[in-house]
């Protein structure tokens, strides 16, 4: 029972906010002032959406009272703490000073493209071209008079019901799926009041609840869920299209029809509509070539699903799934570095050539990532868990669940690479500590879910013998 | 049996780690947020931000915001990087707008670390 609420709330608010950043980013695309009607019609739609919603009832053993008890408490607790940050004051930070909180201010007096803070090219806008979904939804409460920034603890109460979830839905009981939520609840990073943290006011935690919503999604086989976290991801920051597009990738190579066509044309849409903003507010307001770009997106999305249809109906392995999608590296990687507009690259100045020369680099970028993400303690132990759990599935044979969330986050590892190829080399030492933390922080969600979804042991025979023939 | 021998390591790691969390928070989280908070309200926000980022300059920030109207522009002058950007949040809802070098109306005249005032 409190399952089904659970991941009835997770789909209405994911509903919510994703149709307000779809409908919302329409609307500015279309040079209108988004209505202030949009935030209840959202919520309502959340809410109608959940009550449709008929999740399954979560399989293994529930989770003992008192412990339930005590994990709301230390996660009310965290959240309390992140809000107490979010509303102390505005943001403290560089990034959430200079340039969320300052658009969310200019939505919030005026929701429109139409005005001289993002039309007249004289004045002065910080990150002129990223996306406007965590400034719209605070703007758009803010108009209502609520508390915009409470969006920071919603966020992170998401991605642990998201944890709390997959482990859940994946069989794990409720005592030992518990005890992983807690765990990955107090992750040093996500309560810390660091740059990029909740309640910094940064785009970067709310795109890593994003992440573990699609994971969710992804793992539990929960379409609406999946849709909504990749709608979300990709209009939370440049990054999340390129996250989009990997997690594509790795349906694509586990071949699962059912969620590689929701997650193929959320990423298409999402991606045609940030694509289209980004190239409305790099150029003023010039007509957009959004149906050029809806075109490429969707007909990619066709050659996707259309492959994929294909192989399944000849009965390819998965060899023919990676040769197909080396094939298509490059055309992807060709398209991202034209569309990016700089975003994926932090020195536009630096060519395609210099950037293979700093190949050279990557070894030095992974021991940072390394030292980073296992050495430092605002992880914690956020990376180390999934390396063991990968050590113990392989000991003792036990097939590996979700394998494609698992393959997600392993593409992850080069694409965090790319912004310090392209950056100026002798600045490596000052980029890496102030990009590398926020990357490797939106991998943090997924990588608590994976682990939890883990079972630590092969199947006994007879649950092997009913066992689910795929599980993505 | 295996289950177990497997799993302990795991699971005493996922423990070892929420001990770690739990005894961290109540000084990493709690009290230095509340510091944060504490001195970004004692000092006010420009001053809280131009010191926590190195700057120099949010005196010109006071005496824009007292001296000018909300809807003025701010001619401004300089490195778009580094203390504009926060000009640009903190003298919202004025607009900030750009003057070529020299010009004779600049109000803010601005380097990567510093702001100053510039008067015709």
């Amino acid at each position: 029972m409190t399952g089904i609420v659970l991941q009835r709330l997770v789909l209405a608010a994911l509903v919510a906010a994703a149709g307000i950043g779809v409908v919302g980013s329409a609307w500015l695309l279309a040079h209108g002032t988004v209505p202030d009607a949009l935030l209840p019609l959202a919520i309502l739609g959340g809410l109608a959406a959940a009550a449709r919603h008929r999740p399954p009832a979560w399989p293994g053993e529930p989770t003992p009272r008192w412990l339930a008890g005590i994990a709301v408490a230390v996660v009310l607790g965290a959240a309390a703490l992140i809000a107490y940050g979010a509303l102390a004051t505005p943001s403290r930070h560089w990034d959430g000073a200079v340039a969320w909180d300052l658009k969310a201010h200019v939505l919030a007096a005026n929701p429109t493209l139409q005005q001289p803070f993002f039309r007249d090219p004289a004045v002065y806008c910080q990150s002129r071209d990223y996306p406007l979904l965590q400034p719209l939804l605070l703007g758009l409460c803010e108009r209502w008079h609520l508390p915009g920034r409470l969006l920071f603890p919603a966020a992170y109460l998401l991605l642990i019901a998201s944890i709390h979830g997959a482990a859940r839905s994946a069989g794990i009981a409720g005592r030992r799926a518990v005890l992983w939520a807690l765990a990955a609840a107090v992750t040093p990073v996500w309560l810390s009041p660091s740059a990029g943290s909740f309640d910094s006011g940064y785009g970067d935690a709310a795109l890593t609840a994003w992440l573990a919503a699609a994971g969710f999604g992804a793992a539990a086989g929960n379409v609406p869920v999946l849709a909504c976290g990749l709608l979300l991801t990709v209009l939370q920051k440049p990054e999340g299209l390129p996250y989009a597009g990997l997690l594509v990738a790795a349906l694509w190579l586990h071949g699962d029809a059912r969620r590689l066509r929701a997650a193929t044309l959320a990423t298409a849409g999402a991606g045609t509509l940030v694509l289209a903003l980004q190239s409305d507010l790099q150029t003023f307001g010039r007509p957009s070539p959004w149906p050029v770009l809806a075109l490429g997106a969707f007909a990619a999305a066709a050659v996707v699903l259309g492959g994929d249809a294909w192989l399944r109906r000849r009965g390819a392995n998965g060899r023919w799934r990676a040769l197909g999608l080396l094939a298509a590296l490059p055309v992807a990687i060709a398209v991202a570095a034209a569309v990016s507009g700089g975003s994926l690259a932090t020195d536009p100045t630096v060519d395609g050539a210099t950037s293979l020369q700093r190949l050279a680099l990557v070894p030095r970028i992974g021991h940072a990532m390394f030292r980073w993400g296992v050495g430092h303690g605002s992880f914690g132990l956020a990376f180390v868990v999934p390396l063991a759990v990968v050590v113990v599935l392989w000991r003792t044979r036990t097939p590996v669940r979700s394998p494609a969330l698992g393959t997600w986050l392993l593409l992850l590892l080069p694409l965090w690479c790319m912004p310090f190829l392209f950056a100026p080399v002798e600045d490596l030492a000052e980029h890496v500590p102030s990009r590398l933390p926020r990357l490797l922080l939106h991998g943090t969600g997924i990588a608590w879910l994976w682990a939890a979804q883990q079972p630590l042991s092969p199947p006994a025979p007879e649950s092997a013998l009913g066992a689910s023939p795929r599980n993505p | 049996m295996p289950s177990k021998r497997w799993s302990l390591p795991i699971l005493l790691l996922v423990a070892a780690h929420l001990v770690w969390g739990l005894l961290r928070a109540p000084t990493r989280a709690l009290v230095r947020r509340a510091e944060q908070v504490g001195t970004f309200q004692r000092l006010g926000d420009a001053h809280y931000l131009f010191a926590q980022s190195r700057l120099e300059g949010a005196d010109a920030i006071a005496w824009l915001r007292a001296n000018t109207l909300p809807e003025q522009r701010v001619p401004w002058q300089g490195s778009d990087r580094g203390a504009i950007e926060f000009a640009a949040a903190l003298l919202w809802p004025r607009l900030l707008v750009a003057t070529p070098p020299g010009a004779a109306e600049a109000g803010l005249v601005a380097t990567r670390t510093s702001l100053r005032l510039q008067r015709p």
